[in-house]
C-alpha cells in the first residue's frame, strides 16, 4: 500500500484508524470530529484541519472527507444506527492494519500519549457533552488569544450564547470539569 | 442630496432574474475592495475548456446573498416555533439576523485571491512550524471586512436599528465564538446545504454551458427547516421529508459538476500552471498575509494584474504555458474512488514515468471536493424522526468521496509516457 497524496493525509488517516481502534463501543462521527479538535487545539498535534465554530461545536468538513477515504481503504467501517427521534453513525476498525503507511508510523508513535489522553478523557462521552466541551474550549481559546480573562460563570454564559438550547447548569458542570482537568487557559 | 437609506435597488442576474439590494448593500458593493471581485473570475482558467465560464466572484457574491435570503426566510417561516423555543428568537431578532445573514453572504468571498481557489495554494503558512497549515480565503475575507468595511457597515443610517459592526460579520464568516447565537445561521453560508454551493452550482453550470449543476433549488429552499434537538444534539438545518428528492438533486448536481467541470482533467492542470506562474511573480513565492500591514498589498493582486504580468512575459515556463495554452497532458488516472490495488498501480505508473512525470493532481486537494453528504431529513411524523438523506436515497448512499489522482507529462513526452505505461500492461 502506498500513500494517496500527501504525508499529512496519510497521518490523518492513520490517526483516524488508530482513534477508532482504541475508542469504546459507540464512538461516532461527532466523537471523532471533537477528538481530532481536542488533539489539534489542546495538545497541539499538527493535523492541519481548519475548525470553524458552529452551534454544534467546532467542525471541519475535511474530517468527514478523510473519514470517507478511511472507510474506502478499509481502515474504518461505519454503521448507521437509528434511535427514537434521530440517528448516529457508529465507527469500527476495518480489517486493514492502521500502520499501513510507512510515513505515518512514526507520527502515530510520536503522539501516542496524546491519542491515549483524548481516548481516555473524551472518546466515551455523549455527543451532547462533546459538543459542549469543544465549544467551551473554542471560546476559552478565543478569549485567551486576545489576552482576556474570564470567570467560570462568564465562560458558561458565553457558551450559552452560542448554544442557547442547552441548560445553564449543564454548561456550568462542563466548565468545572474542564477547569479541574486544567484544560482552560482564559480562566481567572 | 443624500440617497434614501431605505430605498432598494435591483440588479439583473442571469440565474435569478433580479436581485434586490438595499441602499446599504449598494454602498458596500461600491467600495473598491468589493469592486475588486469584478476582476476575479469564479472558475479561474476554466474558459480554456468551457469558453463561457468567464463569470466573476462579484456576480456570485450577489447570488449567494439572494439565495441565503430565500433559505433564511423559508427556515424562519417553517420553523418559527423551534427558533423561538430552542434558540430564543423573537421577531426582532429574526429580522436583525436576516440582515446579518445577507451581509455575511455578500462578503463571504471578499478575500479571494486572483483566479479564486487556484491561488490558495500560495497563501502563506499560519505558523512557520507547520508549513502545511496555510491561511484560507475565509481569514482574508474576515480581515478585509474588519479593515476596509468598518465605516460603511457601522455608520450607514440603515444600521441604526441593527447596530452591527464589521466584527459581527467577520466573526460569523470565520466561525468565531463572538458571533454567539448567529452561528446557527453559519450553515447557510458554509454547510452541506449552504447558499454558496447552491448558487455556484447553478451559476457555474449556466456559464459553462452544461446542465450538470441544475437542480430544483426552489424546492430545496421551500423545504429547508430546523431539525428538533435529538439525542442531546441541538437544532440544525435539514430538509423536510417532502423535499428529500430536491436535496438528492443538489447532491447529484455537486457530483456531476465535480467530475465534469471542477475536476476536469484539462481545467485542473491550468490551476497547476497558474500556481507555478504565480509563485514566480510573488515576492518569496507566496501572497502577503491577512494582517493590517500586508492586506493592502494583497488586495492589489487580482486577475488583471496577473494577466498583465503574464502578458509582459512574467511567470516563467508556466506563465508561457498559460499564455499559449500549452498545458501538460494527462496520461493516466485512477478511478474516481481508487481501491488499494489502484493505488499500488499508481505507484508503478509513477516509477515508470520517472522524470517524465510533471504533475500529479489529486481530487482531494480540490476546493470543490465531494465529501460525505449527510443532510438530515425531517419526517412528517409526530414527533418527527430525523434520518440522514442517505437513508432515503440509494443514489446518495452510493456516492462516495472522489479521490481520483491524475498524472501529467509534457505534450512532447506524451508518446514516450504512453509507451512506458503500455509496457506495464496499462
Amino acid at each position: 500500500m502506498i500513500m494517496p497524496a500527501s504525508d499529512k493525509l496519510l497521518q490523518r488517516l492513520s490517526l483516524i484508524a488508530n482513534l477508532v481502534g482504541k475508542a469504546p463501543t459507540g464512538f461516532g462521527r461527532t466523537a471523532l470530529m471533537k477528538c481530532l479538535y481536542f488533539l489539534q487545539i489542546v495538545r497541539g498535534v499538527p493535523l492541519g484541519y481548519h475548525f470553524g465554530l458552529y452551534t454544534y461545536g467546532p467542525f471541519d468538513s475535511d474530517v468527514l472527507s478523510d473519514l470517507s477515504l478511511a472507510e474506502r481503504l478499509g481502515l474504518v467501517e461505519s454503521k448507521l444506527s437509528q434511535f427514537t427521534g434521530g440517528y448516529r453513525y457508529e465507527l469500527h476498525r476495518g480489517k486493514v492494519p492502521d500502520h499501513m503507511f510507512a510515513g505515518a508510523h512514526s507520527f502515530i508513535d510520536c503522539y501516542e500519549a496524546d491519542i491515549n489522553w483524548v481516548i481516555h478523557a473524551f472518546a466515551g462521552r455523549s455527543a451532547r457533552d462533546l459538543e459542549t466541551a469543544s465549544t467551551l474550549i473554542s471560546i476559552d481559546r478565543s478569549v485567551a488569544e486576545r489576552g482576556n480573562r474570564l470567570t467560570l460563570g462568564e465562560l458558561a454564559k458565553k457558551v450559552h450564547e452560542v448554544k442557547p438550547h442547552l441548560a445553564t447548569p449543564l454548561i456550568e458542570q462542563e466548565v468545572r470539569s474542564l477547569s479541574e482537568q486544567d484544560l482552560l487557559k482564559a480562566i481567572n | 442630496m443624500p440617497s434614501d437609506p431605505h430605498r432598494t435597488y435591483e440588479i439583473r442576474c442571469p440565474v435569478y432574474g433580479f436581485i434586490t439590494l438595499s441602499d446599504w448593500e449598494r454602498e458596500i458593493i461600491s467600495q473598491p475592495a468589493f469592486q475588486r471581485l469584478r476582476r476575479i473570475r469564479q472558475l479561474a482558467w476554466s474558459d480554456y475548456v468551457y469558453p463561457g465560464a468567464m463569470h466573476t466572484r462579484f456576480e456570485h457574491s450577489l447570488g449567494v446573498m439572494h439565495m441565503a435570503t430565500q433559505l433564511y426566510r423559508s427556515v424562519q417561516e417553517r420553523s418559527k416555533e423551534i427558533l423561538r423555543s430552542e434558540l430564543g428568537y423573537n421577531n426582532d431578532g429574526l429580522r436583525r439576523h436576516e440582515v446579518l445573514v445577507r451581509l455575511a453572504a455578500l462578503f463571504h468571498d471578499i478575500g479571494h485571491g486572483p483566479f479564486s481557489h487556484a491561488a490558495e495554494e500560495l497563501f502563506p503558512a499560519i505558523d512557520d512550524a507547520d508549513p502545511a497549515a496555510r491561511f484560507k480565503h475565509e481569514t482574508y475575507s474576515a480581515e478585509i471586512v474588519r479593515q476596509y468595511f468598518a465605516d460603511v457597515i457601522a455608520n450607514h443610517p440603515a444600521n441604526t436599528n441593527c447596530e452591527f459592526k464589521a466584527d459581527d460579520i467577520a466573526n460569523m464568516l470565520e466561525g468565531k465564538p463572538e458571533a454567539g447565537k448567529a452561528l446557527f445561521w453559519r450553515d447557510l453560508i458554509d454547510g452541506q446545504m449552504d447558499a454558496d454551493r447552491m448558487d455556484y452550482l447553478l451559476r457555474d453550470s449556466l456559464h459553462a454551458g452544461v446542465d450538470y449543476g441544475r437542480y430544483d433549488w426552489r424546492r430545496v429552499a421551500q423545504t429547508i427547516a430546523v431539525t428538533p434537538p435529538t439525542g442531546g444534539s441541538g437544532p440544525r438545518l435539514g430538509v423536510s421529508a417532502g423535499g428529500w428528492h430536491s436535496a438528492e438533486g443538489l447532491i447529484l448536481a455537486r457530483y456531476f459538476m465535480f467530475t465534469q467541470v471542477y475536476f476536469h482533467k484539462t481545467r485542473v492542470v491550468f490551476d497547476h500552471h497558474l500556481q507555478h506562474a504565480l509563485a514566480e511573480m510573488l515576492p518569496d513565492g507566496h501572497f502577503p498575509k491577512p494582517t493590517p500591514g500586508e492586506l493592502n498589498e494583497y488586495l492589489r493582486w487580482d486577475d488583471w494584474r496577473v494577466l498583465g504580468e503574464l502578458s509582459a512575459g512574467a511567470g516563467g515556463e508556466h506563465g508561457q504555458r498559460l499564455a499559449t495554452r500549452n498545458h501538460y497532458r494527462e496520461v493516466a488516472e485512477t478511478p474516481d474512488v481508487p481501491t488499494a490495488d489502484d493505488l499500488e498501480k499508481l505507484a508503478s505508473w509513477r516509477t515508470a514515468l520517472g522524470d517524465l512525470l510533471m504533475a500529479e493532481i489529486p481530487a482531494e486537494k480540490s476546493w470543490y471536493k465531494i465529501g460525505s453528504a449527510d443532510i438530515p431529513v425531517i419526517s412528517e411524523d409526530d414527533p418527527p424522526q430525523i434520518s440522514p438523506l442517505s437513508k432515503y436515497s440509494s443514489v446518495v448512499r452510493g456516492i462516495e468521496a472522489v479521490h481520483q489522482i491524475r498524472l501529467y507529462v509534457r505534450e512532447e513526452d506524451r508518446t514516450e509516457a504512453r509507451r512506458r505505461l503500455y509496457a506495464l500492461g496499462e
